[in-house]
C-alpha cells in the first residue's frame, strides 16, 4: 500500500501544539511523518528527542510512524566536520540547507547527507548549478522543498512558485520529495492536494504523487544505510537487538522453512529416525 | 448540442484548532472562501474561470462535508487553489478534498461511502457508552434489514442544509 509521508514537521516548543500537528498530520493521511530540529551557527546540538506519544486508535498507531530529523543550516563559514557526531546520528534523517553557493557545492559533493533543503520564501542568494545538481543526483542525494511558506505567507508566495518552478524546471522532479514545513496544523494538507500543489509548482503528475510515496521511501532507506551501515555494505549490531525471525543466524540453527505457517525449529529434527522394525515372521 | 459538463468536488473540511472544532460551515461562506483563494491564485482570470458555474451544493456542518461545483474546464484550478484556502469565516480551516466526480449523484454515492466509513470507524473507536448507543442507533437509522424494511425510524433531521 501507499504509503504518504511528510519528512519536515517543524520541531515547536509548546509541546500540546507538536502533539495536535502531529495528530492532524495523522487524519490527513500521512503515515510516515518526521519531526524536524534545526541547527543554526547558534544553537546547541542535542541528541534526538524521542517520538511524542499521541493518542491514537489501533490501526493509526500500526500505521503512523513517526521519525526524527535534524536540518543543519549551511553557510561559507561552518566547519562541517562534526557531520559525523553520535548526536547526529542518533536522527533518523540528515538535512543540510545551503545558503551561498559554495556551501551548495559542498553539501552535493562532499558532504555525507541525505537530503538537501531550501528555503524558498525568499530570493535564494545563488543559483543551482547543474553541475553539482548531477552531482549530487550521482551520489544518491535527495532534493526538498515545503509547501508551507507558500500557504502560511501571502508575500512569500510570489518567491516560492519563483524558485519551485526554476528548480522543477532544471531537476526535472528527480529525486525530489515535498513536505510541509509545517508549524501549526494550519500548515498541514492532505497528500492528495499538496499533489496538486507540486502540479502548480510545474512537477508531472506521476512525479508529484511519487514525490510524497516512494521518493521520501527511498529517502529513508538512504538514510538508514547512512547511519546504519559501513559503506552501505556491513551493519554492526548487539545480540539483542536482532528481530526474533533472524535469531536463527546466531543460533546456528536451521533458517525457518518457507511454507506457510511458520514452523519452530523443533528438536524433532535432531531425533535419529526410527527404523520401521521389520518383524520377522516366527514360525 | 453542446453539452455542458461540470465537476464536482467532494470536500471535507477540518477545523484544526481544538476550540473551534463546533464551528458551523455555511455554503454562503465557503463559497465566499473559494472566491478569495481563486483570485489570490490565478487573479480576476482564475476568479472567472471558476467561478462561471461556480456552486456550494451541499454543505453537511454535522460531518464537515460539501459538495461544490464548478465548470469542468476549472477542475484543475480548483483542484489547486482548495490547498490554499486558509480561513472560512474568521476560523482556521484545512481542506482535503475526497472525491472529483462527474454528476451530483457520483458525489453523493462518495459521501454516503465516506460518512459510512467514518461512523463505522467512529464505533470501533469510541469508549464512550452513550457516544456508542449514538452512533449505533444513527446506523440503524440507516440500515435495512433483510426484507429490504427500514429497522428504525428516521426522524433526526440529517444535518443537510
Amino acid at each position: 500500500m501507499v504509503k504518504f509521508h511528510d519528512l519536515n514537521i517543524a520541531r515547536v516548543k509548546d509541546a500540546v501544539a507538536q502533539k495536535h500537528t502531529l495528530r492532524i498530520a495523522c487524519r490527513l493521511g500521512y503515515e510516515v511523518v518526521a519531526v524536524t530540529t534545526v541547527l543554526k551557527n547558534g544553537n546547541e546540538l542535542t541528541a534526538a528527542p524521542p517520538p511524542i506519544e499521541l493518542q491514537l486508535t489501533k490501526e493509526e498507531q500500526q500505521n503512523f510512524q513517526q521519525l526524527s530529523r535534524i536540518t543543519v543550516v549551511l553557510s561559507d563559514k561552518t566547519n562541517n566536520s562534526y557531520l559525523g557526531n553520535d548526536k547526529i546520528k542518533s536522527y533518523d534523517i540528515l538535512a543540510v540547507q545551503p545558503t551561498t553557493e559554495k556551501s551548495f557545492q559542498v553539501a552535493c559533493s562532499e558532504l555525507n547527507v541525505d537530503l538537501i533543503t531550501f528555503d524558498f520564501s525568499t530570493w535564494l542568494g545563488f543559483h543551482l548549478k547543474h553541475q553539482y545538481v548531477q552531482t549530487a543526483l550521482r551520489l544518491g542525494k535527495y532534493f526538498e522543498f515545503t509547501y508551507g511558506p507558500a500557504i502560511r505567507d501571502t508575500t512569500c508566495r510570489r518567491y516560492v512558485f519563483q524558485n519551485t518552478t526554476d528548480f522543477v524546471q532544471r531537476k526535472e522532479g528527480q529525486n525530489t520529495i515535498i513536505s510541509s514545513g509545517a508549524e501549526w496544523p494550519t500548515d498541514l494538507r492532505a497528500p492528495y492536494d499538496v499533489a496538486n500543489l507540486a502540479i502548480l509548482f510545474g512537477m508531472k503528475e506521476g512525479q508529484a504523487k511519487s514525490s510524497l510515496t516512494s521518493t521520501p521511501r527511498a529517502l529513508l532507506l538512504k538514510a538508514a544505510t547512512r547511519r546504519l551501515t559501513v559503506k552501505s555494505s556491513i551493519t554492526i549490531g548487539h545480540v539483542t537487538s536482532i528481530p526474533e525471525k533472524d535469531k536463527w543466524k546466531i543460533e546456528g540453527s536451521k533458517p525457518p522453512s518457507t511454507d506457510a505457517g511458520k514452523r519452530q525449529n523443533t528438536d524433532d529434527h535432531d531425533e535419529p529416525k526410527k527404523k520401521k522394525s521389520k518383524k520377522l515372521k516366527s514360525n | 448540442m453542446v453539452r455542458l459538463k461540470n465537476r464536482y468536488f467532494l470536500c471535507k473540511v477540518i477545523f484544526p484548532s481544538p476550540d473551534e472544532s463546533n464551528e458551523m460551515l455555511t455554503s454562503q461562506e465557503f463559497r465566499r472562501a473559494i472566491e478569495k483563494a481563486a483570485r489570490e491564485i490565478f487573479g480576476e482570470f482564475g476568479l472567472g474561470i471558476v467561478g462561471n458555474r461556480l456552486r456550494v451544493i451541499k454543505v453537511n456542518s454535522h460531518s464537515k462535508t460539501a459538495i461544490v461545483r464548478v465548470q469542468h474546464r476549472a477542475t484543475r484550478m480548483l483542484s489547486q487553489l482548495l490547498p490554499f484556502i486558509k480561513q472560512h469565516q474568521k476560523t482556521d480551516v484545512i481542506i482535503q478534498t475526497l472525491h472529483v466526480t462527474g454528476t451530483v449523484a457520483t458525489c453523493q454515492k462518495a459521501l454516503i461511502k465516506y460518512e459510512r466509513r467514518t461512523l463505522l470507524e467512529l464505533l470501533r473507536n469510541t469508549t464512550n457508552k452513550d457516544h456508542r448507543k449514538k452512533i449505533q442507533e444513527a446506523l440503524l437509522s440507516c440500515t435495512l434489514d433483510f426484507q429490504g424494511q427500514k429497522i428504525a425510524s428516521d426522524n433526526d433531521n440529517d444535518g443537510f442544509t
